[in-house]
């Protein structure tokens, strides 16, 4: 009764010890494609820490998108192209998916790792995000790993201290740069912005004379329909 | 005998005074209840904080009125070697950033020197 917390954790990790299997299931990837054949995407089970291992405060999920050439771009196929890799509630967890990923470094083209709580899409329509922003930082070549990783690391270790603020963080590799971001829920939220905003320039060591950028999502979502109405039907976003 | 005959009726007469008491009594739970009210507000919330305070998991550090669990980045870090971290994912997509056996945690060393020069 003492401590309503432990009572939880036991129960969670009770969970798991009862069915070896869950793990398994749990890190199962979801792809589009499997989400159209297996009917039971619905049922798939939620991530949850090992008996030994360290819990975080949220789970997350790893996604990966890549530009596909010659396709239209639309955000129905945003939303194909981008392919979730895995989910995991624990420490350990993410590390075994963490490990077993190329760095952001060595990607190539134009393509993009995504870190998202579970539940949240990496889109900017989810209703976790339609009301938010981003912070940008934009890297020169050769930083992108690292940042990527001290990014991340703040994030699951609960670093921001903004609440519930935090919905995920994004690495896009591009062609003369990389741009590492962190999107929040409320972009209109002034203290939580600039709360981020200096944990960044702490956790992420940057030089002074780094620019950083909030952007809103409303305006990503204005400029890029600006941008592909009036320009280029075809370019992806 | 007479004395303690007299004792057992001067006790037979003492149940006349329940009455006064009942009235006592009356008067008395009237502040009483009130100074239950308060009491029981604040046992509410004091005690989801007691409840709190008495919950220090290790290596959870509580920031805030709720207790988040924090990490910092080296003790990250650290589990990142520990053999359960290092293991396979049962379920990995079969991807070109996807990697058959775990790679090294450590940055690679031109990396390094970018830090180095920022900090």
């Amino acid at each position: 009764m003492n401590n309503k917390f432990d009572a939880l954790k036991d129960d969670d990790s009770g969970d798991h010890d009862q069915d070896q299997g869950s793990q398994k299931d749990c890190e199962k990837e979801k792809t589009e494609n499997d989400e159209d054949k297996d009917q039971n995407t619905a049922k798939r089970k939620i991530a949850v820490p090992g008996a030994e291992e360290h819990p975080l405060q949220y789970n997350y999920s790893f996604w990966y998108s890549r530009r596909t050439p010659g396709r239209p771009a639309s955000t129905q196929s945003y939303e194909s192209n981008i392919k979730q890799i895995g989910s995991f509630a624990s420490v350990e967890q993410f590390w075994r998916f963490y490990s077993h990923m190329i760095r952001p470094g060595d990607l190539t083209g134009h393509s993009d790792f995504h870190l998202f709580k579970e539940g949240i899409k990496p889109m900017w329509e989810d209703d976790a995000n339609k009301l938010g922003g981003k912070w940008i930082i934009r890297l020169r070549k050769g930083l992108a790993s690292r940042c990527w990783e001290n990014l991340i690391l703040a994030m699951l270790g609960e670093q921001f201290m903004v609440g519930e603020e935090i919905c995920g963080a994004v690495v896009s590799v591009r062609f003369q740069e990389d741009i590492i971001s962190i999107w929040n829920k409320t972009a209109s939220d002034q203290a939580t912005t600039a709360r981020i905003r200096d944990t960044l320039r702490r956790v992420l060591n940057l030089p002074p004379n780094t620019i950083m950028e909030y952007k809103t999502h409303t305006d990503s979502i204005k400029a890029w329909e600006d941008f592909h109405g009036l320009v280029n039907p075809a370019g992806a976003r | 005998m007479e004395v303690s005959r007299r004792r057992i009726l001067h006790k037979h007469l003492q149940p006349a005074r329940p009455l006064r008491r009942c009235t006592t009594a009356t008067q008395e739970t009237m502040p009483c209840g009130e100074d239950d009210k308060p009491v029981c507000n604040i046992g509410v919330e004091q005690l989801f904080k007691i409840l709190q305070l008495q919950t220090h998991p290790p290596h959870k550090v509580s920031t805030t009125a709720k207790v988040r669990i924090s990490y910092s980045r080296d003790f990250l870090i650290e589990l990142a070697t520990s053999p359960m971290a290092r293991r396979k994912p049962d379920f990995l997509p079969d991807h070109p950033v996807v990697l058959e056996t775990a790679r090294d945690p450590a940055v690679p060393l031109f990396e390094t020197k970018f830090d180095n020069m920022f900090a």
